[in-house]
């Protein structure tokens, strides 16, 4: 397996974040390697656009199948049949079943490990992308001046997490920063890794100037951030260089094939740097794509709804094989994915093949920890039960899927302050908590359960 | 969403003059600097103009600026009062137009699209399927152009503004093959008008009409992406959204502020915001407003048009009797968007922050915003606002709390260092844009930021934030130092570089052979890219840089050593990677 060399760290890092580092580099990867390795990674996709949780996980039978029947005559994905849903189970007395472009998906669900919620999301009275994607970002319903964002505000809160060290503990695989991490600045954004080298200009020179431009970055890292993050860039880059190899170079584990494209690269990336063992904690992805008012297409192949669930599935379960190990290699099992969307979409479909904004969604959770299954509750799709006489309602604030994973997997007991003004701390049990994954107390795992009521 | 108390009334308020005269919300100038911030002191008016109302300074831009009045004061002055009224003779604004168009020895970019119809676009690329992204990417090319060159610097600015403002991703179907109409015909000539003449036009153009769906909005399917966009993106803007809910009950804006003449609710109060409704009413008002499939031109169906009666923005009364006039409904929808003081409070904060500071204060906000709305129906309204930003106390003061966006970034680089670049196409491949630009458009796509490029409707941020991660300023380090390793024939052996590096520093060292100290370098080209002499503890840096070892006052002879030259050039490479090089 790939370790980082203490030089090639230590080089990566500027003077003051190396004197941090050397402590806890030290203790825990030189002292025992595999200790860095014990912990859990979340990695946390974002649908852009509204993704449509009806055509994802539908009812098959029923007396909403045949409310469902009505209000998409085009978009209705068939019980049965050619193209049919892929089963799932029952919940609210309900069957329900998955896209058929999610094969991959599907046979994970029936591994246990994937979880599907549903009738969740962000359950404010806004049908707005931008600020719906803010406010869950930020993780405060409502407001979305929230100056940090929930990622942020985990990584502070984290009981003996130091903030900037090691170099990957926390990504966003973008080439702009998500919301998510409003206010962090030593998060490490990159998009592709060959991409993120310092390897451009007079090459006499580079050296020289990486040392002089470290030296004015110093001048003033400590109270502007503009400085700090020039050196967090700075560092990033040269850690990246030395450490990881290039993508093309990687052979995902287990012959997992990853769909062609930006998003299948950067989650091969992601699994890449979770297998380097070198303290990934969470990563940020996006996929695009989903704000279909028009043309999202009949249930069949080549339609542009089908190859959105195609690509998503074929993606989550490429990850999931390429992680997937025993032993030291047991990745999936310490690795959690999260995917939600800003809302569901209309109940009705409209009159172009697509739908408009709507309001509850699909969260789906995927993962070694994951206990697969159907969860949430589901509020039915008769009028009266419509939010606003449209839309799938709310049931399940997509705080409680994420406050869970919090606590039960990254061992974070603080969800309050992770998400200020969240009440209802309640876990679902989408996820084992990690106390009895690992069947010894690790981390603050003590601290976890003595905080939580 | 707004405290409608605390919202001031929509009424006659002073006259333009006595705004700007005595703009009486705001308070008086105060040295401002941005907070947790290093030391680095206000550059002056010239560089913040420079900066904000363009691209920045290129060489003798800064004198210029200088030349125009006796004081501060008088030559922001003449300088706003040029760039509001930029001259429309293309031949006037001598660079641009010579590269635009391959005179005085510029090479041709190869333009062919831009001076096409909307119907020629169309019916060559559209339905004729040639070249179909050709249309966007000359304007891209062309708005490179302008931004490097133009001296209408302030018109670029806006440009980009409105074209965000408005976004229609370029690089789709239809708004691929239409972007030429939809900046020269939808937004430029509107930038220094009326707001609700652009937004109408932006209404029946095109590309809009495609990129959010309306063309497929009729009575029989409604589509509301356009409706909930154009409230939420280009009007009253989220901050005025109420969300589900009756409209009845939203309150109203403000005691006794009513409609003004001129819209559908006149004399009726004017309600704080909107709700789901008034988006669903007015994708009804607009059912019918399409495009013709053989012509690309925008086309009423009257077949398609929803004729019954509708409310919008008026409390839930009725506002739009049934079978109006043909398009009357949509007009009557853009009357009242356009008239609604909580648009004018939007789209001035909106710019406020792109021409002062990302967190404008909020009195110039609501002054400009009044200013605004008192003007919706003149046909200088927008001119009038800019002006009354530029010569704001606020706008000379501010400096360093917005950093350069990556196209900034690049575009200020450029015309630091007086760069030769073509922005064209390719003179052996007419179809093939030229490679070192191809190179470049590449490498701006990495930062995150290119033009016409942002897919969702929101357009690119303007917040610093969004534009502080590791990818953008990595990937802007690395096209900094790309630019300056760009020579022209692609033979490196020759000194030919694109970015006039060498060319410049020998015109101010004009002495053979060219022997020049570190420190000569460092101080001319701190005033080249910073506009001033940095810090003394960043000029060291960079001294050091130079000297490498040898005394800061030991002179090199360019002339003589290709390795010096190459260190001058990683040195203004350097100095783009300056925190100091993104402030604005």
């Amino acid at each position: 397996m790939y370790r980082p060399t203490r030089r090639g760290f230590m080089m990566g890092c500027s003077a003051a974040i190396a004197n941090v580092a050397a402590a806890r580099f030290t203790s825990m990867v030189f002292a025992d390697p595999l200790i860095l390795g014990n912990h859990d990674t979340l990695i946390v996709l974002f649908l852009r656009g509204g993704m449509d949780g009806l055509s994802f996980v539908l009812p098959t039978g029923g007396p909403d199948r045949v409310h469902y029947e009505t209000a998409r005559p085009v978009l209705k994905i068939p019980a049965s049949g050619a193209n049919a849903a892929l089963a799932l189970g029952t919940m609210g007395g309900s069957q329900f079943g998955l896209h058929p472009a999610a094969t991959d998906l599907h046979n994970l669900f029936q591994d246990g490990k994937v979880a599907f919620v549903h009738a969740a999301g962000l359950d404010t009275s806004s049908r707005s992308h931008f600020d719906n994607q803010a406010q869950m970002e930020l993780g405060t319903p409502g407001d979305g001046g929230t100056t940090d964002g929930w990622l942020t505000r985990h990584f502070l809160t984290s009981p003996g997490l130091p903030l900037n060290t090691p170099m990957v503990q926390r990504i966003a695989v973008s080439s702009t920063i998500q919301s998510a991490w409003l206010s962090d600045t030593s998060v490490v954004a990159f998009a592709n890794r060959d991409d993120f080298l310092f390897n451009t200009g007079p090459s006499a020179w580079r050296d020289a100037q990486k040392t002089s431009l470290r030296n004015i970055l110093d001048l003033h890292s400590a109270v502007d951030p503009r400085y700090a993050q020039g050196l967090v860039s700075l560092d990033a880059s040269g850690f990246i260089e030395q450490n990881i190899p290039t993508l093309s170079s990687y052979v995902p584990a287990n012959g997992a094939v990853y769909p062609s494209g930006s998003f299948g690269d950067s989650l091969k990336l992601t699994a890449q740097l979770i297998k380097l063992n070198m303290g990934l904690r969470a990563a940020t992805l996006d996929l695009g794509g989903w704000d279909t008012h028009n043309g999202q297409g009949a249930p069949a192949d080549g339609q542009f709804f089908w190859e959105k669930i195609q690509e998503l599935s074929q993606a989550l379960s490429a990850f999931y094989q390429d992680l997937d190990g025993v032993g030291a290699n047991a990745f999936a099992g310490r690795t959690t994915v999260a995917v939600m969307s800003e809302f569901g979409r209309r109940f009705r479909e409209n009159n172009d093949a697509g739908t408009d904004h709507g309001h509850g969604g699909v969260i789906t959770v995927m993962g070694g920890p994951v206990v697969g299954g159907l969860y949430g509750s589901w509020p039915g799709l008769a009028n009266e039960q419509l939010y606003d006489a449209a839309d799938l309602d709310i049931t399940t604030d997509f705080r409680r899927v994420l406050s869970e994973i919090v606590v039960s997997r990254l061992e974070n007991p603080n969800w309050q302050q992770v998400f200020p003004g969240y009440a209802g701390y309640s876990p679902l049990g989408i996820v084992r908590p990690i106390l009895f994954n690992d069947g010894f107390e690790s981390g603050t795992a003590g601290n976890w359960n003595a905080t939580v009521p | 969403m707004p405290d409608a108390t605390a919202i001031p009334r929509y009424r006659p308020g002073p006259s333009r003059r006595e705004l700007l005269a005595a703009p009486a919300p705001v308070p008086p100038p105060v040295l401002r600097r941005a907070e947790g911030r290093a030391p680095l002191d206000p550059p002056g008016v010239a560089l913040v103009a420079l900066n904000r109302m363009g691209f920045g300074p290129r060489p003798g831009d800064v004198a210029a600026f200088n030349a125009l009045g006796v004081d501060d004061d008088a030559r922001l002055e003449a300088y706003v009062t040029q760039q509001l009224d930029p001259d429309p003779v293309q031949a006037n604004d001598t660079e641009y137009h010579q590269r635009r168009n391959g005179l005085n020895g510029y090479p041709n970019p190869g333009f062919t699209t831009l001076d096409k119809t909307l119907t020629q676009l169309w019916q060559d690329h559209q339905t004729g399927g040639v070249q179909r992204n050709r249309p966007v990417e000359e304007t891209r090319l062309n708005t490179y152009l302008r931004m490097v060159y133009s001296k209408w610097q302030l018109r670029e600015v806006l440009a980009d503004f409105w074209l965000n403002h408005f976004n229609v991703y370029g690089f789709e179907m239809y708004t691929q093959e239409t972007f030429v109409h939809y900046d020269r015909d939808v937004i430029r000539p509107n930038i220094f008008g009326n707001f609700r003449t652009m937004l109408e036009a932006v209404t029946r153009s095109t590309s809009m009409l495609y990129y959010l769906d309306n063309y497929t909005n009729t009575r029989n399917g409604p589509n509301e992406n356009w409706a909930r966009e154009l409230f939420e993106l280009m009007t009253l803007g989220a901050e005025n959204y109420y969300g589900v809910g009756s409209q009845a009950v939203v309150p109203e804006w403000g005691p006794g502020v009513v409609w003004p003449p001129g819209t559908a609710s006149a004399g009726e109060p004017i309600p704080a915001g909107y709700v789901d409704n008034d988006v669903y009413e007015t994708a009804r008002a607009f059912t019918g407003w399409g495009v013709s499939g053989t012509l690309g031109t925008f086309l009423y169906t009257a077949a398609n048009h929803d004729i019954f009666q509708k409310a919008v923005l008026s409390l839930g009364q009725v506002n739009m009797q049934p079978n109006q006039a043909d398009e009357k409904d949509g007009e009557d929808v853009l009357s009242l968007l356009a008239a609604h003081p909580g648009t004018g409070r939007f789209v001035a904060r909106k710019l406020c922050r792109r021409l002062i500071s990302d967190n404008p204060p909020e009195p110039l906000v609501e002054a400009i915003g009044n200013l605004f709305t008192l003007n919706w129906e003149s046909g200088n309204q927008l001119k009038v606002v800019y002006e009354a930003i530029l010569l704001s106390p606020e706008f000379k003061t501010v400096w360093g709390e917005k950093i350069k966006r990556p196209v900034e970034f690049s575009v200020s680089a450029l015309r630091a260092t007086n760069a030769n670049w073509n922005f064209g196409y390719s003179s052996q491949d007419p179809l093939t844009v030229e490679s070192d630009t191809s190179s470049f458009l590449s490498r701006q796509s990495k930062t995150g930021h290119n033009l016409f490029a942002r897919v969702p409707p929101d357009g690119f941020g303007d917040r610093e934030a969004l534009w502080s991660g590791t990818n953008t300023r990595l990937q802007c380090w690395r096209l900094g130092s790309w630019l300056i390793d760009q020579d022209i024939d692609g033979n490196s052996s020759t000194d030919d570089f694109r970015l006039d590096i060498l060319g410049q520093t020998y015109a101010a060292f004009p002495a053979l052979p060219h022997s020049v100290t570190s420190e000569q370098l460092v101080d001319f080209w701190s005033g080249r890219v910073f506009g001033r002499a940095l810090e003394p503890e960043q000029r060291d840096e960079l001294v050091d840089f130079m000297a490498q070892g040898n005394s800061p006052t030991l002179p090199l002879n360019l002339d003589a050593s290709s390795s010096v030259r190459a260190r001058l050039r990683s040195l203004v490479g350097l100095m783009f990677m300056t925190p100091e090089f993104l402030l604005k």
